[in-house]
C-alpha cells in the first residue's frame, strides 16, 4: 500500500515523462550543484544587506533607491549569472561528449536546445521569484508603484530569455576548450550580458523617477496600441525563434541541412516586418483620410520604422556571419536530396535554403531585393522625413554592402588562412577596420553636419551622397557580385554533370538488368 | 537473409588526407566482430560513420538493410555507441544518468523504470546506484557507459576501446559481460588493442592499417591463411617430468625435427618440425616409445597479436 507522499510522487513521476528529458536532467544538475546554490543565496543576501540597510533608516525617498538596488541586482542575475550557467552546461557536455551521447539519441537537435533553455528558464524563474519579496518590500517603502515593479519583472524574464539563448548559442559555438573564456568575455563584456545589464539597470533607474508610469499612461492612450503591441510580440519570439535555430544548426548532425530553419527564421522576419508595414500604412491612410502624407505627423512611426530596419538588419547581420561557418560541400544525404529535387521552382527553392555559403548570400541578397521590392510597392518612402530623399532602394543599399564585404572576406583565402580559428570575431574585427573605419572618416568629412548612426538608414542616405563612400560600396558590391556569380555558375555546372553522371549509372543498371 | 551490419566500401577524407579507404566488412547478430588496429589506422573513424555520427566521403553502410547515410535516424534506435573518450557529467548519480538516457530514447513511464533498474542489476550497480558518476573508478565507468548503451536494448553495440586503463578483473567481467551479451542476440563491434582478449571473445575480425583493411574474416580462418602463407616453420613446445641429458642428440636424430632449441636444460625444449602437421603426432609417439615422460606436447599457434604483427607494418598515417 502506498503511502500519500509515495502516491504524489509517482504523481509527479508520471508528469516528468512530459517535460523534456534535458530540463530534467539540468534542473537536477543545478539543484545538485554548487553555481546554482551559490548564486541564488548570494541574490538573496546581496538583496537583505540594503535590505536591513533600509529598514534600519526608515524614509519615505527610500522606497525608489532600494527599487533601483534590488533591480541592479535582478537583472545582473538574468543577463550575466544564468546565461553563464547555460553557456557552462552546454560547453561541458560538449567537451565531456555527453552531447555527442544524446546526439545519437531519439532527441533532435531541437529538443537540445529547447531543454536547456527550459532548464536555464527554470532557473531563472527562481532567481526572479527569490529577488520579488525584496521589490515588493520596496513597493511597501512607498516611492515606487507597482505598474513599475511589475513592468521590470517582466522585463527582465524578457531579457533573460533572450540572454539565455544567447549563452546557449555561445555555448554551441564552442568547440575548444580554449575559446571558451573568449566567448564568454565577449558575451559579457562586448555582447548581450552588458547589454543586458546596462539596459536593465537604464529601464530601472528611469522606472524609479517614475518614467515608466508615465510612458505608459501615454502607450495606452495610442490608437495604435494593438498593431504596436502585436509586432512587438511577434518581433521578440522571431528574434527568440531565430537565435533558437541558429544554436540548434551549430548542434545538428552531419548528416542533417544546418541552415534552412534559420533562413526560414529570417523569412518570417521578412514577412512580419512588411506585414506590419502594410497594416500600418493601411490604418494610417484611413485615419488621415486618403491624404498619404498626412500620417507623417506621426514622427514616433517614422522614428520606430528606423528602428525596425535596424532590427532586421541585426538578423541579417547575424545569420551573415553565421553563413561563414558553413560548407558548400553537403553531406551525402543533402546532395542526394538535392539532386533527386525535380522541377525549375524546386531546384531554386532547395538552392536558396540549402547548406552552404553561396547559397546563403543568395538567399540573403534575394531576401534584400524581395523586400525592396515589396516596400517599393507599398510606398513608404512617402514619410516626410524620408519624402524627400531617394528611393527606399537606397535605404538596403547599406545592408546589401555589409553582407557583400562579409562574403568577399569570406572568399579571400589568405584571410581564411589567417582567421580559421575565430573566423567570426575575426570578420567583425575586419568589419570595424575595413567598414567603420571609412564610415568614421566620412564622419569627420561630414558635409551635412548630422550625427552619425550606422543603423539609421537616413544617415546612410546622408552618407551616400557622398561620392567617395558611393564608389567604394559599388566596388565592393560589384566584386561580391561578380565572385557569387562565378561561385554560382561553377555550382550549376558541377550539378549538372552530377546528374548526367547519375542518369548515365541509371540507364546502365536498368541496362544491365533488363 | 543478409548480415546486420554491412559496411561497404567507406571512404572518409578530411581536405585531401584519407582516414579510411574502400572499408568493407559485415557480421551478423549473436558474434562479436573485432576490430583491431594500430593508433591512426581508421578504427574510430569507421566506428563513428556507424554510429551516424561522422559522414563517409562515398560508400555506404547498412545497419540491419536501414543506410547510416540516407536513413540515420532509424540506425540511432538500433544501435547502442560507446566512444574511446567521455567524461562523467557533474552531479548526477548512477541513477540518473541512465534515467536521462532512457527518456533520451523516449522511454516512459515502467517501460523506462524497468530499463533502468534492468541495466543496473545487468550491471550489478545496485548497491552504488545513487553514488556520483564523477566519483566511479575506471572500471565502472566503463561499466556505467556499457549499460547506457544498453539502456533501449539495441540489436548493435559498437564499442571503441571498452577496456582501455582497465585493470585485469575489470577486463574480465567486461569480457564476461559482452559474451553474455552476444550469447542473448546482439551483435557487437569492438575495436580494442589488447589483442589476447580479443582473440578469446571475437568471432571474426578485420586488421586495419593506414585506412585500409589488410585482412578480414573469421579469426580461425585467418590464422590458417596466414600460416599457409607463413614460410616459417611449425614450432612445438616439449616439456619432460624430469630432466633427461640424452634427450637432446635423441631429438636431434628424429628425421621431421629441423632444429632443436634447449629452454631448460634437458627437460624444455622448442622443436622446429620440417614436414606437414600429419607427421607431428608421429614424433610424440617415436618419444613415448622411446621410454621418455612427456609431460606437455603442443603445437605453438599463432595468436591474434602474431597475426597482428605478421600483417601489419607498423605504419602510421
Amino acid at each position: 500500500m502506498k503511502t500519500k507522499i509515495e502516491r504524489l510522487d509517482s504523481i509527479a513521476e508520471e508528469i516528468t515523462d512530459y517535460l523534456s528529458p534535458l530540463t530534467i536532467k539540468e534542473v537536477r544538475q543545478s539543484m545538485k550543484g554548487k553555481l546554482f546554490l551559490s548564486s541564488f543565496l548570494l541574490g538573496i543576501v546581496a538583496c537583505l544587506i540594503p535590505s536591513i540597510y533600509f529598514a534600519s533608516t526608515n524614509n519615505q525617498v527610500q522606497g525608489k533607491d532600494a527599487f533601483f538596488i534590488f533591480s541592479v541586482i535582478l537583472f545582473s542575475g538574468v543577463g550575466v549569472v544564468f546565461p553563464f550557467m547555460a553557456f557552462a552546461s552546454l560547453h561541458e557536455d560538449r567537451l565531456n561528449s555527453t552531447y555527442e551521447l544524446m546526439g545519437i539519441t531519439k532527441l533532435n537537435s531541437h529538443q537540445l536546445v529547447w531543454g536547456k533553455w527550459q532548464s536555464s528558464m527554470v532557473q531563472v524563474s527562481l532567481f526572479i521569484s527569490s529577488v520579488m519579496p525584496f521589490l515588493t518590500y520596496s513597493y511597501f517603502m512607498k516611492g515606487i508603484s507597482f505598474i513599475s515593479i511589475l513592468a521590470i519583472v517582466i522585463i527582465a524574464f524578457v531579457f533573460a530569455q533572450a540572454a539565455n539563448l544567447f549563452g546557449i548559442l555561445a555555448g554551441s559555438l564552442s568547440h575548444l576548450k580554449k575559446n571558451r573564456m573568449i566567448l564568454y568575455l565577449l558575451f559579457v563584456f562586448v555582447g548581450v550580458g552588458f547589454l543586458c545589464v546596462a539596459g536593465g539597470i537604464g529601464l530601472a533607474h528611469e522606472a524609479s523617477r517614475g518614467s515608466i508610469n508615465q510612458f505608459l499612461d501615454h502607450f495606452w492612450k495610442l490608437k495604435e496600441i494593438f498593431w504596436i503591441t502585436l509586432f512587438i510580440v511577434s518581433m521578440t519570439i522571431a528574434f527568440e525563434w531565430f537565435l533558437f535555430e541558429l544554436a540548434a544548426g551549430q548542434l545538428a548532425p552531419v548528416t542533417s541541412n544546418r541552415s534552412s530553419r534559420c533562413r526560414y527564421a529570417l523569412t518570417l522576419v521578412y514577412i512580419l516586418f512588411i506585414a506590419f508595414a502594410w497594416v500600418m500604412l493601411d490604418y494610417l491612410t484611413a485615419r488621415a483620410l486618403g491624404r498619404s502624407y498626412g500620417y507623417s505627423s506621426s514622427l514616433w512611426l517614422a522614428r520606430s520604422f528606423s528602428a525596425m530596419f535596424a532590427f532586421v538588419f541585426v538578423f541579417v547581420f547575424t545569420l551573415s556571419l553565421f553563413i561563414l561557418g558553413e560548407t558548400d560541400e553537403l553531406s551525402p544525404l543533402q546532395h542526394k536530396k538535392y539532386l533527386n529535387s525535380s522541377g525549375f521552382l524546386s531546384r531554386i527553392w532547395k538552392t536558396l535554403y540549402m547548406s552552404g555559403r553561396s547559397s546563403g548570400y543568395l538567399f540573403l541578397l534575394s531576401m534584400l531585393v524581395l523586400f525592396q521590392f515589396l516596400f517599393l510597392i507599398t510606398d513608404l518612402n512617402i514619410f516626410d522625413q524620408w519624402a524627400k530623399r531617394e528611393s527606399i532602394l537606397f535605404y538596403f543599399f547599406n545592408a546589401v554592402f555589409f553582407i557583400s564585404f562579409i562574403y568577399l572576406i569570406n572568399n579571400l583565402s589568405i584571410v581564411k588562412k589567417l582567421t580559421a580559428p575565430f573566423r567570426r570575431i575575426a570578420t567583425i574585427v575586419i568589419l570595424v577596420l575595413f567598414v567603420a573605419g571609412p564610415l568614421m572618416f566620412f564622419w569627420f568629412d561630414n558635409p551635412t553636419g548630422k550625427s552619425f548612426n550606422v543603423f539609421n538608414p537616413i544617415c546612410f542616405t546622408e552618407y551616400g551622397r557622398d561620392k567617395k563612400l558611393r564608389h567604394y560600396y559599388s566596388l565592393v558590391n560589384a566584386i561580391a557580385a561578380v565572385l557569387l556569380c562565378i561561385r554560382c555558375i561553377f555550382h550549376i555546372i558541377r550539378a549538372k554533370r552530377e546528374i548526367q553522371t547519375i542518369r548515365k549509372f541509371d540507364a546502365g543498371e536498368r541496362g544491365a538488368s533488363q | 537473409m543478409g548480415d546486420l551490419i554491412v559496411v561497404d566500401n567507406l571512404t572518409r577524407m578530411f581536405g585531401s588526407f584519407t582516414a579510411i579507404k574502400d572499408v568493407s566488412f559485415s557480421f551478423d547478430s549473436g558474434s562479436i566482430f573485432g576490430f583491431i588496429g594500430p593508433n591512426g589506422a581508421g578504427k574510430t573513424t569507421t566506428m563513428r560513420i556507424l554510429s551516424t555520427l561522422d559522414i563517409a566521403t562515398t560508400g555506404d553502410a547498412f545497419i540491419n538493410g536501414y543506410s547510416v547515410i540516407d536513413e540515420p535516424d532509424k540506425v540511432r534506435s538500433m544501435i547502442g555507441f560507446m566512444p574511446d573518450y567521455y567524461g562523467a557529467p557533474k552531479n548526477m548519480t548512477i541513477k540518473d544518468y541512465l534515467d536521462f538516457f532512457a527518456r533520451a530514447y523516449l522511454l516512459k513511464g515502467e517501460k523506462r523504470r524497468k530499463s533502468v533498474e534492468y541495466v543496473i542489476d545487468f550491471m550489478d550497480m545496485k548497491k552504488i546506484q545513487d553514488k556520483h558518476v564523477v566519483t566511479l573508478s575506471k572500471g565502472m565507468k566503463q561499466r556505467l557507459c556499457l549499460g547506457r548503451a544498453l539502456i533501449h536494448d539495441p540489436k548493435i553495440l559498437i564499442l571503441d576501446e571498452p577496456a582501455a586503463g582497465l585493470d585485469p578483473r575489470a577486463r574480465i567481467e567486461l569480457r564476461e559481460l559482452l559474451k553474455i551479451l552476444a550469447e542473448r542476440g546482439k551483435a557487437i563491434l569492438i575495436s580494442s588493442h589488447i589483442l589476447t582478449e580479443l582473440s578469446e571473445l571475437c568471432d571474426s575480425c578485420a586488421i586495419i592499417e593506414q585506412g585500409k583493411i589488410l585482412s578480414h574474416g573469421n579469426v580461425n580462418e585467418i590464422q590458417e591463411s596466414l600460416q599457409l602463407n607463413n614460410k616459417s616453420l611449425p614450432v612445438i613446445s616439449l616439456s619432460l617430468l624430469e630432466p633427461n641429458e640424452d634427450i637432446l642428440i635423441h631429438l636431434n636424430e628424429i628425421p621431421f625435427v629441423e632444429q632443436v632449441e634447449e629452454i631448460t636444460k634437458g627437460k624444455k625444449f622448442k622443436l622446429k618440425v620440417n614436414g606437414n602437421k600429419n607427421q607431428i603426432p608421429q614424433i610424440l609417439k617415436n618419444l613415448i616409445d622411446s621410454g621418455y615422460l612427456v609431460m606437455e606436447f603442443k603445437l605453438e599457434g599463432q595468436n591474434l597479436e602474431d597475426l597482428f604483427l605478421n600483417i601489419t607494418k607498423g605504419e602510421v598515417q
